[in-house]
C-alpha cells in the first residue's frame, strides 16, 4: 500500500510542471454570506462552459484554474441565490463573492449545504455536512438544540445510553472520535453527565462529520472526526439571537468592529434549574446549598487584513458545577468539570493557488471533586492539557488537483489520577501526583486528483509520532501485584517513542452525475486512550497516553459504497459497507478497584486486546421540497477479544447494535409553520450481568457471567416538534418551538439491577431484576428571538 | 482506606447527582433469563500464625436459585480431599466440627504437623466436584505495636473505640487486616470469635507510623444488622475487655478483600462489572495466611 502511495505522490509532483507550463490561469477568492459577512464552507464555484469547479474550504476560500478563455462563473450554495459573473480568463485573478439568502422562504429547511449531487460526485465517502439550520428544526430534548444528538440520527452513528450526547461511530469507542471546535480538541463534549453537549447551537456555523475515509490532515483518532466551526460574527451589522427554554437560556451578540473588516461574536448559555429551585428549598432544609448548573461561553473575533490575510481568535469556556450539602451531617461536596479552549489562527493567501493557515491552540479539560465534613477535607482531580501548533497548506496546482500538506505538534500534559486529604492543619501524604507528559507530532500530504471526468483518487499519507517524556516513575509489577522494580526518568527524558505511517486512499468512479461507486482504505494511529470504569461515559473517565505498557491504538478501515440520486437530485440514496480492525484496545483488569496511583502506575491496571467491526449502512434522503428528511438503517457487528477478559473468548462491545433505524421528516406547511418528527430504533445495549452467587464468610458474593452476554430490550422512541415563526421583520424575529420527547412514552431501559429482599438469617431472600428507565414523555417549549 | 473512600464517594456523588437531576426516572420488575454459571469450588481458607489451618468449602449457585436453609446446607462441600503443605510437611484435612470457624465446622486436622509460621509459604490443594484447585499464601512477619489505648467518643457517654499505633517496617508491600472480639464473664457479652474490622494496604504509609481506631467488629450473628443505628453495636463500652488481632496479609490476600468490598454493586451503570480477584487457581474465594499480633485491652480512659 505504501509503495503505491509513494508512486501516487510522485505522480502528483510530476504533474506540477505540466500545470505550470500549460496556459492555465487561476481564479481564487472567498465566498461569504452577503447579509452577515460569514464565510461559507462548502460553497461551490463552477465555470459553466467546461464544468470545472471547486468548493470552498473551511475558511471559505476557493481556488480553481482553467485554460485561457471567457467563462461564466457560477457560485452557489443551497438556500442562497446563485451568483453569476462573466470572467475573461487571461491572467490569475481574485474574485470574492457574497451570496444572498433566498428571499422567498424565511425558514429554509434544506437538509444540507452541500451541492446537490456532491454525495455522488465527490470522492470523499462517509462524510456528512450538517447546516445548523437543519439541526434547529429537529425535535430537541428539553428544548435544547443539540449538535451531538443530531449526529446520532445519522446512519453508522450510534448514541450511547438514553439521553446521552456521546456517540459511537462504526464500532469505534467514544475515545476514537476527534471532536474539534475551531480546531481545538474537545476532550469531554458532555454537560450534565452527557445529557447535553457542550456546543451551543447559536454559536455554531457548521458541522462536518467524517466517519470513514478520513483525510490525511486529520489524525490521532481511529473512528471519526467531528469538525465544528464557530460563527465568525456578522461584519455587516449588529445583531442578536437568543432563546428562553425549559432549562436554559441563551444569548448571542455579534456585529462588526470595523464594517467588512473585523467582527466579533459572543455567545453564552446557562441552565437555571438551580436558581428556579432555590426559593423552594427552605433555609432550614438539610439540603440547602445543593444544586446543579452548567454554562458555556463562546467568543470569537476576526480581522481581515488586506486582501491576503485574515486573523481569528476564538475561545470556549464551559463548566458544570454540582454541589451537594447535607447540613445534618455537615457534609459538603462540590463536583466541577469542563473544557476551555483558545484558538488563534492566521489565514494567508500566498497567491491564487496557495493558501495557508497557521493555528496555535490551547485545550484544557478538568474534573475536580471536593468534599468536606467538619475539618476533614478530601478531594480528587484529573485532567488533560494540550498546547498545539499547526501549519496547513492548500495548494491547487491545476483544476484536477487539490493538494493539502502540513504539520502539527502537540505537547500533552495528563493528570489522570490525583487525590488529596487533610484534617485541620494536618495534610495526609498521598504521594506525588501521577502526571504524564508527551510530545505528539505529524506531517501529512494529500491530493484530491481527478484523473478523468469519471475517475478520481484522493490519496494521502500521514507520518505521526508520539513520545512519552519525563518526569515520570515507572513501577514494574509482577502477577501478584508486587513491585519488582522502579525507574525514575528526569524532566524531558525520552521514555518511549512510537510512530508510524498512516496511508489514506479513496477512489471514485462516477458512471454519470447521478451514480457512482466509491471505495476507501484508511490506517490511523491513536496515541491517546480513554479509560472508563463505568458502563456509561462520565466526567470521571480518564484520558491516558501511550506509555511503555500501553501501545498506540491502530485502526484500519475498508469501505465500499454505491451512491445514486433520483429525480434531479431530489432523492439521494446510498449503500455503504465497512470492515474495521482495531489493535491495542484497552480495558481495566477484572476486579480493578479505583484508587490513587501512589507507588503504582494507572496502566498497570489495564489489559490489552483487539476489536473489529463490520456492517452496512443504507440511506435514503429527500433533500429538496417542502417535505424533507431521511431514513437510515445500519446493520452492524462490533466485537472485542482480550486474553484477560471473558476467558480469552471474543465478546460483543457494549455499544454493539445489530439494528439501528433513524427516520427524520420535516415539513414546511407555510413560512410560519414547520413541523418535524423523529423515530429511532436500535437493538438493546449489551451488558454483563451476574449469573451466579456464592457465600463467603456469611456474605453473598456475586459472580458475573460472560462479558456483555445479556441484551436489554430494544430501544425506540418518537419525538415531535412544531416551530411557529410568530413575527418576522427585518428588525425582529420571534419564533416558538414546541418539542415533545418520547411521544408514546416508551419505557426504554437505562440500566438493570438486582434487588434482594428478605433476610438470609431467616433463610428467605427474594431476588428480582429491575429495569430503570429515565425519560417518559417530556414536552418542552422554547422561545427564540433575533434582532 | 481513605483513598478508597474518596473514590467511592465520587462515584456515589456522581450517581446521586444523576439521581437528583432525573427526578422522572422510573423502574419496574422484569424477567431476565440468566445462563447457569459453570460449577466452581469456593475456598474460604485461613492459616493464622501459631494455629492450624482451617478451610471451608462450598459451591457457587445460579443467581436466581432459591436461598433457603436447605439450599444453603446444600452449598457446602463435605467430601473434598484437602491438603495443606508448608514445603516439608503435608497434612490432609478432614471435615469436622471446628471451633475457630464461623460456621462451627471446617476442614481441619486434629494433631497438625503444619501450623502457621511467619515467613513461610503454604500450599493448599482441594479436590472436589470433579475439580482440583490450588493456591499458595505467605505469612508475612509482623511488627511490634507501639501503643494502644481506649478512647471515649465525644458524643456518646461510656462508648468508645480502641486506638492503635505502630510503624510499618517499610521492607515490603503488604496488607494489614484487623480482627477483634469482646471477652466477658457475662456470656451475653462474651464473643467467641475474632471477627474482621477492616483491612488496609501499606501502599500509603510504607515505612511510616500509622494509627487507627478499632470499633467493635460485627459478629457473625449480627452482621445483618447493618441498618441498626444502635451505637453500642459499633463500640467498645467503658469496662469492656477487647481482644485485638492485627494481622499481616500478602498482596493476593489483600487484593481479594479489597476487590470483595468493591464488588457489592448490583449492576448500576456507574460501576464496572467486576469479579472478585481470587487467589484460588481454578476456583473462587481466598486462601490467606496471617501473622498475628494479639493484645488485650481493658476499656478505661
Amino acid at each position: 500500500m505504501t509503495k503505491y502511495l509513494v508512486g501516487l505522490i510522485l505522480l502528483v509532483v510530476l504533474q506540477v510542471p505540466n500545470a505550470l507550463f500549460a496556459q492555465n490561469f487561476a481564479i481564487s477568492g472567498t465566498i461569504t454570506d452577503a447579509k452577515t459577512g460569514e464565510t461559507m464552507i462548502g460553497a461551490t464555484v463552477i465555470l459553466k462552459e467546461n464544468g470545472k469547479g471547486a468548493a470552498t474550504n473551511v475558511y471559505g476560500f476557493y481556488s480553481l484554474s482553467s485554460e485561457k478563455g471567457t467563462y461564466t462563473l457560477v457560485a452557489s450554495y443551497l438556500g442562497y441565490e446563485d451568483y453569476k459573473q462573466t470572467v475573461v480568463l487571461d491572467k490569475d485573478q481574485r474574485i470574492s463573492i457574497a451570496l444572498s439568502p433566498k428571499a422567498i422562504t424565511t425558514k429554509t429547511v434544506e437538509i444540507t449545504g452541500e451541492r446537490n449531487d456532491d454525495n455522488v460526485t465527490k470522492t470523499t465517502m462517509g462524510q456528512i455536512k450538517l447546516d445548523i439550520n437543519t439541526i434547529k428544526n429537529i425535535p430537541v430534548f428539553m428544548g435544547e438544540v443539540d449538535v451531538l444528538k443530531t449526529i446520532q440520527l445519522l446512519p453508522g452513528v450510534k448514541g450511547g445510553s438514553e439521553g446521552n450526547a456521546g456517540f459511537y461511530v462504526r464500532g469505534g469507542g467514544p475515545d476514537q472520535n476527534l471532536i474539534l471546535l475551531d480546531e481545538a480538541t474537545v476532550y469531554n463534549a458532555g454537560h450534565l453527565f452527557g445529557f447535553f453537549s457542550v456546543f451551543n447551537g447559536d454559536a455554531v456555523k457548521s458541522i462536518n462529520l467524517i466517519k470513514g475515509g478520513m483525510p490525511a490532515q486529520y489524525g490521532g483518532r481511529l473512528a471519526s472526526v467531528l469538525d465544528i466551526s464557530m460563527k465568525d460574527g456578522n461584519n455587516q451589522k449588529f445583531h442578536g439571537d437568543g432563546g428562553i427554554g425549559l432549562i436554559a437560556s441563551r444569548l448571542t451578540l455579534q456585529g462588526p468592529i470595523v464594517k467588512n473588516k473585523a467582527s466579533f461574536i459572543l455567545s453564552g448559555r446557562r441552565t437555571y434549574a438551580d436558581i428556579l429551585a432555590q426559593p423552594f428549598i427552605a433555609d432550614t432544609s438539610p439540603f440547602k446549598g445543593s444544586g446543579y448548573y452548567f454554562y458555556d461561553l463562546n467568543a470569537k473575533v476576526n480581522w481581515q487584513i488586506g486582501d491576503r490575510d485574515r486573523v481569528f481568535l476564538s475561545g470556549y469556556f464551559g463548566r458544570d458545577v454540582f454541589t451537594f450539602s447535607n447540613q445534618d451531617f455537615g457534609f459538603k461536596t462540590k463536583i466541577a468539570w469542563g473544557n476551555a479552549t483558545l484558538t488563534g489562527r492566521w489565514n494567508h493567501v500566498y497567491n491564487d493557488k496557495l493558501f495557508s493557515n497557521v493555528s496555535l491552540i490551547f485545550t484544557d479539560y478538568k474534573f475536580s471533586f471536593d468534599a468536606s465534613q467538619a475539618e476533614f477535607k478530601l478531594g480528587f482531580y484529573s485532567g488533560i492539557r494540550d498546547y498545539n501548533a499547526k501549519l496547513d497548506y492548500t495548494w491547487v496546482p491545476s483544476v484536477r488537483h487539490n493538494v493539502k500538506f502540513g504539520l502539527n505538534y502537540i505537547y500533552h500534559k495528563f493528570t489522570p489520577n490525583n487525590a488529596y486529604a487533610s484534617a485541620g492543619d494536618q495534610d495526609f501524604n498521598l504521594g506525588e501526583p501521577e502526571t504524564l507528559y508527551a510530545n505528539e507530532g505529524a506531517l501529512y500530504i494529500s491530493d484530491d486528483f481527478d484523473v478523468t471526468e469519471k475517475f478520481s483518487i484522493s490519496a494521502g499519507l500521514r507520518l505521526s509520532g508520539f513520545q512519552q517524556i519525563g518526569p515520570f516513575t515507572r513501577y514494574y509489577k509482577d502477577s501478584q501485584g508486587y513491585t519488582t522494580d522502579s525507574v525514575n526518568y528526569g524532566r524531558g527524558e525520552s521514555i518511549k517513542l512510537y510512530g508510524g505511517l498512516e496511508p489514506r486512499l479513496a477512489v471514485k468512479y462516477a458512471f454519470n452525475s447521478k451514480m457512482s461507486v466509491k471505495a476507501s482504505y484508511t490506517r490511523n494511529l491513536q496515541y491517546l486512550h480513554l479509560t472508563n470504569i463505568a458502563s456509561i461515559s462520565l466526567p470521571t473517565d480518564l484520558w491516558f497516553p501511550s506509555t511503555q505498557r500501553v501501545q498506540p491504538q491502530i485502526g484500519s478501515q475498508y469501505s465500499l459504497g454505491i451512491f445514486r440520486n433520483f429525480a434531479d437530485n431530489t432523492w439521494e440514496t446510498s449503500v455503504e459497507v465497512y470492515y474495521k480492525n482495531m489493535l491495542n484496545q484497552i480495558e481495566y483488569k477484572d476486579g480493578y478497584v479505583p484508587g490513587a496511583s501512589l507507588n503504582d502506575n494507572l496502566d498497570n491496571s489495564l489489559v490489552f486486546g483487539r476489536g473489529w467491526a463490520y456492517g452496512s449502512e443504507f440511506f435514503v434522503k429527500k433533500a429538496l421540497g417542502k417535505t424533507t428528511g431521511w431514513l437510515g438503517y445500519t446493520l452492524s457487528w462490533t466485537q472485542r477479544k482480550f486474553d484477560a477478559i471473558n476467558g480469552g473468548k471474543p465478546y460483543f462491545a457494549r455499544y454493539d447494535r445489530r439494528h439501528d433505524v433513524q427516520f427524520i421528516i420535516t415539513h414546511e406547511f407555510s413560512p410560519k409553520w414547520t413541523a418535524s418528527a423523529v423515530w429511532v430504533y436500535s437493538t438493546g445495549n449489551a451488558l454483563t450481568l451476574q449469573t451466579g452467587r456464592y457465600i463467603y464468610d456469611g456474605n453473598i458474593v456475586n459472580e458475573f457471567g460472560p462479558r456483555n452476554d445479556f441484551r436489554m430490550i430494544p430501544y425506540h422512541r418518537m419525538d415531535l416538534s412544531v416551530t411557529w415563526t410568530a413575527k418576522k421583520t427585518e428588525k425582529f424575529t420571534s419564533a416558538w418551538n414546541l418539542s415533545i420527547y418520547n411521544v408514546y412514552s416508551r419505557m426504554n431501559p437505562y440500566f438493570i439491577y438486582f434487588a434482594a429482599e428478605g433476610d438470609i438469617t431467616q433463610g428467605q431472600i427474594k431476588l428480582s431484576a429491575r429495569q430503570v428507565s429515565l425519560f417518559p414523555i417530556i414536552p418542552a417549549i422554547t422561545w427564540n428571538f433575533s434582532f | 482506606m481513605m483513598i478508597k473512600t474518596t473514590y467511592k464517594a465520587i462515584f456515589t456523588a456522581v450517581a446521586m447527582a444523576i439521581g437528583l437531576v432525573l427526578l422522572q426516572s422510573c423502574e419496574k420488575e422484569i424477567t431476565v433469563d440468566l445462563p447457569a454459571p459453570d460449577a466452581k469450588i469456593v475456598v474460604e481458607g485461613y492459616i493464622f500464625e501459631g494455629e492450624r489451618p482451617y478451610v471451608i468449602l462450598s459451591k457457587n449457585a445460579g443467581y436466581f436459585d432459591p436461598i433457603d436453609s436447605a439450599a444453603i446446607a446444600n452449598i457446602f462441600i463435605f467430601d473434598a480431599i484437602v491438603t495443606v503443605s508448608d514445603g516439608t510437611n503435608t497434612d490432609t484435612l478432614t471435615f469436622q466440627p471446628a471451633a475457630e470457624s464461623a460456621y462451627g465446622f471446617a476442614y481441619v486436622k486434629q494433631n497438625p504437623t503444619v501450623t502457621g509460621q511467619a515467613g513461610k509459604n503454604y500450599n493448599l490443594t482441594v479436590s472436589a466436584i470433579g475439580q482440583t484447585v490450588t493456591s499458595t499464601t505467605r505469612i508475612i512477619p509482623m511488627v511490634p505495636l507501639d501503643s494502644s489505648k481506649w478512647v471515649e467518643y465525644e458524643d456518646y457517654d461510656s462508648l468508645g473505640y480502641v486506638y492503635v499505633h505502630f510503624t510499618d517496617p517499610g521492607i515490603d508491600e503488604r496488607g494489614y487486616r484487623v480482627f477483634s472480639r469482646r471477652v466477658s464473664a457475662n456470656p451475653e457479652r462474651n464473643e467467641p470469635l475474632f471477627r474482621p474490622n477492616f483491612y488496609s494496604s501499606n501502599r500509603f504509609y510504607k515505612g511510616q507510623p500509622i494509627e487507627f481506631g478499632i470499633s467493635r467488629a460485627r459478629q457473625f450473628s449480627d452482621q445483618f444488622s447493618e441498618d441498626n443505628p444502635d451505637p453500642d453495636l459499633r463500640s467498645y463500652r467503658l469496662g469492656d475487655t477487647a481482644q485485638v488481632r492485627i494481622c499481616t496479609m500478602d498482596l493476593p490476600n489483600y487484593s481479594f478483600y479489597n476487590s470483595l468490598s468493591n464488588s457489592d454493586n448490583s449492576g448500576n451503570p456507574f460501576s464496572a462489572p467486576g469479579n472478585v480477584q481470587s487467589n484460588i487457581e481454578g476456583g473462587l474465594g481466598c486462601w490467606g495466611g496471617y501473622c498475628v499480633n494479639q493484645f488485650q485491652i481493658i476499656c478505661y480512659p
